[in-house]
């Protein structure tokens, strides 16, 4: 099932907690996704760091992640919240040399996302654990974004739990709620293409397709609507980039989500009561419907 | 609670279970009116109640609002969730707001008005009744109706109708893609007076005509000569 939300400032001095919001939407859908939760958060990153995020199924492989990493840049700050390891990080490198390089420790070491205003956080369970690890309730930027995971077709772990990059392309996450069923094919053509794939989650197509239309000229909403052509099966997904966000609808509208707009916000769930308790107030809400594709610039 | 009137029912921190009891006693006990405060879009709030009673709800409301209930009458001052009225067999739904998703799938009876507009598959398997949209109505609405009558005093979105076996679409508005099997037929006398009538019960403003669609029948028997039509029905 699972379930997608979270909520963006219009502007910087919004005087709210954003992480609080985003927390009591992302509880409010634990019902339809309770093996494990993430969020993506934007960052204003002036001080110019890379944003880290790094499953680590291997158990105490957190202090060689952070090593590694102080080796690559210099860790700034650091958490490791126990399965996921979240890092900010001087580096002034390419992005795909630090992945090839943390993904060569270990195969059970995967990095989730990398990036200079993105930041992606996950853990096992609802969204209680992971502000016991890494204090989401306190994040106060302009974007908190997140997904409640409901496994169907990849294992229940930190590697294939949502949010989800492109392989070692920063500024990019997605957030789906659905089932992509040509997702074999659409992966074994990606892959032939010279893409690599971190998990073995359906999801991972979605970013992975973004990027391939991207590159090949099309804007990130010409993109969102090529996805919504080519990706079979039922869906809603959220896609963050360092300056826009998106939600997209499949042709069939067979996934719920609800948003929510005023001057100050914009909101979203899959859930009008989760969105309501998100935002304390009993706002109107409106759904996408079929084959749409909405974009907010940042 | 004999000669109660109009019970009053706070939902906050009540259990959805609790409130659907109280209101079924209330039922029993031959309370007119329940008033139901604080619904915050909850979920399963007035379902399975086989008694008639009316309940006002005082705020928006979440999934399955008055499912699976006989003979209740309800006026919803907000906006309803999915499934609204899901399997009526008799009485009537009013949401002064929008609707989402399945809006009255599968009644049986009784009439459902949705003043504002109505998402994806508005009267999805509508096996008799009313289902009122007065304004728009998303993808797919009125598929495989199979009676009953789905009137949309605005646009619909694609796919509207599509493999309906019977019953009638009133359309006001534009459509942006007929469904499969899906005719324009010619009003008999009354029909189109009667649903006027009815809209004017619920100062729902008309559009200026309206279009009356049907089954075309044309999917009723397989025929390997319209394998194309049957291709993309499925």
């Amino acid at each position: 099932m699972c379930g997608v939300g979270g909520i963006f400032f219009k502007s910087a001095e919004h005087g709210a907690k954003t992480g609080e919001i985003a927390y009591r939407i992302l509880d409010g859908i634990y019902r339809r996704g309770p093996d494990s939760t993430g969020v993506a958060l934007w960052h204003d990153n002036a001080d110019g760091l890379l944003y880290v995020g790094v499953n680590c199924e291997a158990p105490g492989g957190g202090g060689r992640i952070l090593e590694a990493l102080d080796q690559l840049g210099t860790v700034k700050q650091a958490t490791d919240g126990d399965g996921y390891i979240r890092a900010a990080i001087a580096y002034g490198g390419s992005e795909e040399d630090l992945v090839d390089a943390i993904d060569a420790l270990d195969p059970a070491i995967t990095v989730s996302s990398v990036g200079r205003h993105l930041e992606v956080l996950k853990h096992m369970g609802g969204v209680a654990n992971l502000d016991a690890k890494f204090d989401l309730k306190s994040y106060d930027g302009r974007l908190a974004m997140g997904l409640t995971r409901y496994a169907t077709e990849s294992r229940i772990d930190f590697t294939n739990g949502q949010p989800l990059s492109a392989r070692a392309v920063p500024g990019l996450a997605v957030m789906h709620n659905g089932h992509i069923t040509n997702y074999h094919h659409l992966r074994s053509s990606y892959a032939l293409k010279g893409y690599n794939f971190s998990t073995q989650n359906d999801s991972e197509v979605i970013p992975i397709m973004l990027i391939d239309e991207m590159s090949k000229g099309a804007t990130f909403e010409d993109a969102l609507n090529i996805t919504v052509d080519k990706l079979d099966g039922c869906f809603t997904y959220i896609a963050v980039t360092d300056d826009c966000f998106a939600v997209v609808k499949d042709a069939y509208a067979a996934k719920p989500t609800v948003v929510a707009e005023n001057d100050e916000f914009v909101a979203l769930s899959s859930d009008p009561q989760s969105l309501r308790e998100g935002v304390l107030s009993d706002i109107e809400v409106w759904e996408p419907g079929a084959g749409e594709v909405h974009v907010w610039q940042m | 609670m004999a000669n109660v009137e109009t019970l009053t029912l706070d939902c906050r921190d009540k259990p959805t279970r609790d409130i659907n009891n109280a209101i079924r006693k209330a039922a029993d006990d031959g309370v007119k009116t329940v008033e139901i405060l604080n619904t915050r879009a909850r979920h399963n709030i007035g379902v399975g109640i086989l008694k008639p009673i009316h309940l006002i709800y005082r705020g928006h409301v979440g999934y399955y609002t008055v499912g699976l209930c006989d003979g209740v009458t309800a006026e919803i001052h907000g906006s309803a969730g999915w499934g609204v009225g899901d399997n009526l067999l008799a009485g009537e739904v009013v949401v002064e707001g929008n609707a989402a998703t399945s809006a009255g799938p599968s009644i049986r009876g009784g009439r459902i008005v949705v003043k504002g507009n109505g998402g994806p598959r508005c009267g999805v398997y509508l096996k008799s009744g009313d289902l009122i949209i007065g304004g728009d109505a998303g993808y797919m609405s009125g598929f495989m109706m199979q009676n009953g009558r789905l009137i949309i005093c605005g646009d619909a979105a694609k796919g509207l109708g599509d493999s309906m076996y019977q019953g009638q679409i009133w359309l006001g508005g534009k459509v942006e893609e007929m469904g499969s099997g899906v005719a324009e037929t010619e009003p008999e006398a009354g029909e189109l007076d009667a649903v006027l009538e009815m809209l004017d019960g619920y100062k729902i403003k008309p559009p200026k005509a309206f279009r009356k669609l049907e089954s075309d029948r044309s999917l009723w028997n397989f025929n390997k000569n319209d394998f194309a039509a049957w291709k993309d029905v499925l």
